[in-house]
């Protein structure tokens, strides 16, 4: 290698150093020191003990991570698929030439850029029992107050309404993108073959929608399996725990209990649970494309 | 039988804006293969999407055997159409492709695969039934693109610009097959394009259009032979013909047609009675093909030309059979198309004729009509 050589490489290090930098801080660092305390106990202020698998033997045989397992899954089994009909519908009438289009698309988006407390906050004064709008709709229906936030049963799906409502502007646009990319062309052929709206949306517009499904469903997997701050705000995990997502469970093993070792292997779990998942839905959106 | 018919037809994309189809009118017979040819934005899609019902009539009538279809959806038309990119479902295999348009209308299954099997056999798309549309080349996507739109049987078959997309090989190609795919057919086709090549050898009659309007619709040998105005005698022939501004002259007793300095004989279409109707002094425009322009020492015998006149060739450009020549004679620009074996290189000087049996007069407006 020539000394010109050298030198392009030095000035090419010194530009990526500050993002190494910060990659090796924050992200390389954490993530294998938390590798580190899956096999060890600590709590923060005595040195860390190896306790080899016992975190993994303890996480298989415990039954509040199962339920915040599930409460994930039934977060993610309303989630995902309202978030997906719902980002759909909305793209495909903001595609159309409809009056206030910008204002529209503008008015979905908001919620993205809002923060997620303020708007998780503000979900809680919608559906409190007593004083919530939700509830003064409803008995102006002469319908009794429901408990969005304080029936086991409720408190969950209440939870998924609100980060759909939240996220889906960002879903919107990825699928006005996809939509906007299908070419008239194939709309007009389908005209003179004279197919019905529905058979448009069905033959045509979903099939060519799919690369984009695929992306929707697997960034709203990811979000969803890191449902945190919703529950954390609104419900602190309860009632009896029916919002605890695995994410806040994690969260009270490490900063409540200082069960940082067992936190690290809480963290592990749900990587491999969301690579399954993804890959299984990838496999399954894939084989349906083709 | 399906006859084509517009009456009056116009279109204005916004109300304020001026005409895109200017009151147009035409009738195309059944079985006809009719090419609109013209420059780009001259109208030619729009008067073919006008017909799919892909885009409203804003005044006027088109029928189709004698059906009001003006206002009617583009499914009950019985049209189908070919587009320039093919417009084949990425998704979906040939197979479906071309089954797509029976599927949507609940034709049986059985009655679907016999038709997709026999245009397929048409086109000879056989082996790539079970192909998508991704691995197939431009001519084998355009041959889908033909076989959904005769799977269906339409009375009318309409073709948007379908081989700008395809190479100058595969456009020949192509060409040849859907002018015999037509002839077996026996179907109206309505045919776009803006290249005259493809007009002149499919068309049974062509459409010149320019700006919204008709300029000329006949066979293409009447429309190359006899064009109607300055701008059809441009726009078709390659390399265009050569115009010049021209006087009627009778100086000295002799009728005759005064270009710069020089003057030409009266044309023999004119000197036998049609020098009565060009007035001395007005101004005509004189028009020569670049292949009526002859060198002097190759005349064929019996044909009427002019005196020889002399001129440099600016430029020599070969096209392998022939060779176009920019020549200048006294600041007369023009271009001859000679055959190319005749060794003429650029700087040369020659004396070339013209055919005064092959010219063209036209008025001070352009139009023919003299």
């Amino acid at each position: 290698m020539t000394t010109g050589d050298e030198r392009k490489d030095a000035v090419g290090y010194v530009f990526t150093a500050p993002y190494l930098l910060f990659l090796l801080v924050f992200t390389a660092y954490p993530l294998l020191f938390s590798f580190y305390l899956v096999f060890h106990s600590w709590d923060l202020i005595t040195p860390p003990e190896y306790v080899g698998l016992k975190n993994f033997y303890f996480l298989l045989h415990d039954t509040d991570f199962w339920q915040a397992l599930l409460n994930t899954l039934i977060f993610l089994a309303i989630h995902i698929p309202a978030q997906v009909v719902f980002s759909i519908m909305i793209a495909m009438a903001l595609a159309e030439k409809i009056a206030a289009k910008t204002f529209f698309r503008a008015a979905f988006f908001l919620p993205v850029i809002i923060s997620g407390a303020v708007v998780t906050i503000l979900w809680a004064k919608l559906y409190s029992t007593d004083a919530g709008i939700f509830n003064q709709l409803l008995a102006l229906a002469g319908i009794a107050p429901v408990k969005w936030l304080t029936s086991t049963g409720l408190a969950m799906p209440s939870i998924a309404v609100m980060a759909t409502w939240k996220n889906m502007g960002f879903y919107i646009v990825l699928f006005l993108a996809g939509l906007l990319s299908i070419p008239a062309h194939l709309y007009e052929v389908s005209k003179i073959e004279g197919t019905t709206r529905w058979q448009d949306f069905r033959y045509i517009t979903l099939p060519l929608l799919k690369p984009t499904m695929l992306l929707v469903v697997v960034l709203s997997t990811f979000g969803a399996f890191s449902l945190f701050i919703e529950p954390y705000v609104m419900t602190g995990g309860g009632p009896l725990n029916s919002t605890m997502s695995v994410v806040l469970y994690m969260y009270k093993q490490a900063f409540l209990f200082q069960h940082m070792g067992y936190a690290a292997t809480v963290g592990f779990a749900l990587a491999a649970i969301i690579l399954l998942v993804v890959l299984v839905q990838k496999k399954y959106l894939d084989s349906e494309s083709h | 039988m399906a006859k084509v018919i517009f009456e009056k037809v116009v279109k204005r994309y916004q109300s304020n804006a001026r005409d895109t189809v200017r009151e147009l009118s035409l009738a195309i017979d059944d079985g006809e293969f009719l090419v609109l040819v013209g420059p780009s934005g001259c109208g030619k899609s729009t008067v073919l999407r006008m017909l799919a019902g892909l885009i409203s009539v804003t005044d006027g009538k088109i029928s189709i055997d004698g059906k009001d279809i003006t206002r009617l959806p583009p499914k009950d038309r019985d049209i189908s159409m070919v587009f320039q990119n093919y417009a084949l479902f990425p998704h979906l295999d040939v197979y479906d492709n071309v089954a797509f348009g029976l599927k949507m209308r609940g034709a049986p299954k059985n009655e679907i695969d016999d038709r997709v099997r026999e245009a397929a056999a048409l086109l000879g798309i056989e082996p790539l039934l079970h192909k998508k549309p991704k691995e197939l080349s431009g001519g084998q996507s355009q041959r889908v693109a033909v076989g959904r739109a005769i799977v269906r049987r339409p009375k009318v078959f309409l073709f948007d610009e379908p081989l700008s997309n395809l190479d100058a090989k595969m456009r020949t190609q192509m060409r040849a097959e859907i002018s015999r795919l037509h002839r077996r057919l026996k179907a109206t086709a309505i045919y776009v394009t803006h290249d005259q090549c493809e007009a002149m050898t499919m068309a049974d009659r062509m459409v010149v259009l320019h700006d919204g309007v008709i300029e000329q619709c006949g066979t293409p040998h009447e429309i190359y032979s006899a064009p109607r105005n300055t701008f059809v005698a441009t726009f078709i022939g390659s390399p265009p013909m050569n115009l010049f501004a021209a006087e009627f002259t009778s100086a000295g007793g002799a009728a005759g047609l005064k270009i710069n300095n020089l003057t030409l004989p009266l044309p023999p279409q004119l000197s036998a009675g049609g020098a009565a109707r060009l007035e001395t002094g007005r101004k005509y425009t004189f028009g020569i093909r670049p292949e009526h322009i002859y060198l002097a020492e190759r005349i064929f015998p019996g044909v009427n030309a002019c005196a020889p006149l002399a001129c440099e060739v600016e430029l020599a450009e070969s096209m392998g059979n022939d060779v176009v020549l920019h020549c200048n004679s006294g600041g007369l620009a023009f271009q001859a198309s000679l055959k190319h074996d005749f060794p003429v290189k650029s700087g040369d000087r020659i004396n070339v004729v013209f055919a005064l049996d092959k010219s063209h007069i036209f008025g001070e407006n352009g139009e023919r009509g003299i």
